[in-house]
């Protein structure tokens, strides 16, 4: 009876934000699941009519997908990368000296600013003319003598991978930097200083003193102590940022691909997130577009449940 | 949160504090649209409109007059565009309703611009500028070059002869000086070359054809092989800054260019240089003395609660008063043919500088509009070619072999879309 007395108020307060997950979450997700098994395309002269799997077997035989799906895996290269350097300066900033706390502000100062904002600025160093970055690459080469070709980043197709531009596979001839090094170049800037160095700073914040202290008396150097009293403890935290960097990267290139370089050049920076907007609301293949989002779910759901089932065991056993 | 929702969605704008009644308006923020919009508020009291530049682009748009809160009148800058709005059935079909206001879009409009408001015989919009792109030249650069004014009709060979007499460069030899900027905008080209995306029964593409071949070519020439326009990177540079008047314009303003392809409605941007001296040439042709028509149609969304307000402003936009807005403001020229006789544009009191507008209105006489499939969408036709030409631009793929890779995925896709029209 108690029970039930107290079940109502909690019910009364999970209520608004139950029905916020419904409407904008639940319902359209369903909607989505739905849609993706018919031809809906905004076209009134097209009746829409149940499809089947047709357009998830379309989608996963599209040579388009294929390339764009290389290109946000690509992207996700970056990850680790980022990872490291927010461990290096949580690291960092952990210690106890004077002005942490601006150099803290100021690292994180990319999370709060405007993602547009930032994108812009990034374009503006990576002009291949009058760019600060290759501006600066010119006057390197020319005090060594290099006489090194700048790349022209957000205008080719080249990339570190020797990546082809219209089909998976490999060609020598795109061996460069170009858009896509850009993007994860300034990927890996915004990453070292924002969530995930938090993350990291309120891990090192859990790391018993007495325990490294110990292994100090011990005769511990500083690699030690952080290898085996620091490390094991940032394990669950390290588990969480892989997971959320992977989720985060299959979704991600959106922002960047529609605000520097709209998916180009031709369609290097095209990751699935963008080819689903493109899908949807450039070419309104609404049904198409909901089967692609729905594979992109499955690769996520995928990567996830890898990660938890090699992952967890080894993030948790301290 | 929901209910909040259902609020917004139910609240339309309100009349203003006059008692005038609002009319949302979906368009570009070129800074003559309140010219425009001031010449209808002036015409009739009763309405206030309010022009709305964050939201255009067809999938916006489209999305929001299916959720019922679109705007009342949609700009419509292609034939793409208007297959896109029609198809997806947010916008009125005026066919019966415009000749009872007096206007009859396909006698007393330019061709060039019809693309944009007729779509399969039926009308949909009132044409309310027009673009040709010409060829502007800085007079007093090809005086100090001692070369006289080129006059049309001409060819691309010919134009890409002058422009490397007129291409400066410095002692490292970097470009100071282009001979020509031009956007790499393929339709401009494909027009004068006389080829076609489709064939006439929109069923097949026909971009492997050799004058759509040589089109391309001749783009890709200008930058790689006569070397006066610049290459994609280049181009990147002019883009950097984004805006309004922004990337060509900006450096033809600044006279890092000698000649440049562009429109009557640079003149929004240009006339706020100083000390420029202007002439007007006509678009280089490549056989054909056919010209890309662009430039903006007035649409009505199909659910507007002002309906009355949005047909006056759509009534508006035939009318002297606004034709002759556009003509002064330079935003293009006139749609309505014969407000390009006239005055206002010819002998313009305001401009008394500016003594090339019969080339405007020459090149609008031969202007074409955009070609569509009835199978396919904008869009996708758009995204297929701009890909091929981004290696184009790029130099790394040659023309050839573009224009056929497009046309293997433009037929893919036409192939798709008429099984799943069936």
């Amino acid at each position: 009876m108690k029970k039930r007395r107290e079940l109502l108020p909690a019910l009364g307060f999970l209520a608004p934000n139950m029905a916020g997950f419904l409407v904008f979450t639940a319902g359209p997700v369903l909607f989505s699941l739905v849609a993706s098994l018919t031809n809906w395309n905004l076209k009134q002269n097209v009746p829409i009519r149940a499809v089947g799997l047709r357009n998830y077997t379309e989608a996963i035989a599209d040579p388009a997908f294929r390339v764009d799906f290389v290109n946000t895996l690509y992207f996700m290269l970056a990850a680790p990368l980022a990872i490291v350097g927010a461990l290096f300066v949580a690291i960092l900033l952990h210690r106890r000296l004077r002005g942490v706390t601006f150099f803290r502000t100021l690292l994180y100062l990319p999370s709060f600013t405007s993602g547009v904002a930032i994108m812009i600025l990034w374009k503006q160093l990576y002009n291949p003319d009058f760019g600060a970055i290759n501006v600066a690459l010119r006057h390197v080469s020319d005090f060594l003598h290099a006489g090194w070709q700048t790349p022209n980043w957000l205008s080719s197709t080249h990339n570190l991978a020797g990546l082809k531009v219209e089909t998976v596979g490999l060609d020598k001839k795109q061996f460069g930097l170009g858009a896509r090094e850009a993007i994860i170049f300034m990927g890996i800037w915004g990453a070292i200083g924002g969530n995930n160095m938090l993350l990291y700073l309120a891990a090192l914040t859990g790391v018993p003193d007495e325990l490294t202290e110990a292994a100090q008396l011990d005769g511990a150097g500083r690699w030690s102590c952080f290898r085996f009293v620091t490390w094991p403890h940032l394990a669950p935290t390290t588990f969480f940022i892989i997971v959320m960097s992977i989720i985060g990267g299959l979704q991600g290139g959106f922002e960047q691909a529609r605000v520097m370089t709209g998916g180009g050049p031709a369609g290097t920076t095209t990751t699935l997130a963008y080819h689903i907007y493109s899908l949807a609301f450039e070419q309104f293949r609404m049904g198409y577009a909901s089967a692609v989002a729905w594979v992109l779910f499955a690769l996520v759901l995928g990567a996830t449940l890898v990660n938890w089932r090699f992952g967890s065991r080894a993030a948790f056993e301290i | 949160m929901a209910l909040l929702s259902l609020t917004v969605w139910r609240v339309q704008p309100g009349p203003d504090t006059d008692g005038r009644r609002v009319l949302v308006w979906v368009s570009d923020d070129n800074p003559t649209r309140q010219g425009q919009l001031g010449v209808f508020e002036r015409t009739d009291r009763r309405y206030k409109v309010v022009l709305d530049p964050d939201n255009t682009g067809t999938e916006k748009v489209v999305v929001q007059c299916l959720a019922g809160v679109g705007p009342d009148l949609i700009d419509s800058y292609t034939a793409f565009d208007l297959a896109a709005y029609v198809q997806s059935g947010v916008v009125e079909d005026l066919t019966d309703v415009l000749p009872r206001l007096g206007i009859d879009v396909k006698s007393q409009t330019f061709p060039g611009i019809q693309g944009a408001a007729i779509y399969n015989g039926r009308v949909y919009g009132v044409p309310a500028d027009l673009s040709v792109d010409g060829i502007w030249v800085h007079r007093d650069i090809l005086r100090r070059a001692g070369i006289s004014e080129p006059r049309g009709p001409w060819s691309w060979e010919k134009l890409a002869q002058l422009a490397q007499k007129l291409t400066v460069r410095d002692p490292a030899g970097r470009v100071v000086q282009y001979g020509l900027l031009f956007d790499w905008n393929w339709k401009v080209f494909f027009c004068t070359y006389g080829a076609h995306v489709f064939s006439l029964d929109g069923k097949t593409c026909i971009l492997d054809r050799p004058e759509a071949i040589r089109a391309i070519s001749m783009m890709h020439d200008l930058a790689y092989k006569y070397k006066v326009a610049p290459t994609s990177v280049e181009q990147a540079s002019m883009s950097a800054t984004g805006g309004w008047g922004s990337g060509s314009i900006a450096w033809f303003g600044s006279k890092r260019g000698a000649m440049a392809l562009g429109g009557r409605w640079w003149l929004a941007s240009l006339r706020d240089y100083s000390g420029l001296d202007l002439g007007v040439v006509e678009c280089p042709n490549g056989g054909y003395r056919r010209f890309f028509g662009y430039g903006r149609s007035t649409l009505i969304n199909k659910h507007s609660k002002n309906r009355d307000g949005a047909l006056a402003f759509l009534q508006c936009l035939s009318t002297p008063a606004y034709n002759r807005e556009v003509n002064t403001d330079a935003d293009g020229i006139c749609a309505f043919r014969k407000f390009a006789y006239d005055g206002s544009l010819l002998d313009d009191p305001t401009h008394p500088a500016e003594h090339d507008n019969d080339v405007w209105v020459d090149l609008a006489e031969h202007a074409v509009p955009d070609e569509t499939s009835p199978y396919l969408d904008g869009a996708t036709v758009n995204r297929l070619i701009q890909k091929q030409l981004e290696l184009v631009e790029a130099d790394e793929k040659d023309p050839a072999s573009a224009m056929r890779d497009a046309k293997r995925d433009i037929d893919a896709a036409l192939v798709s879309a008429i099984t799943e029209s069936r």
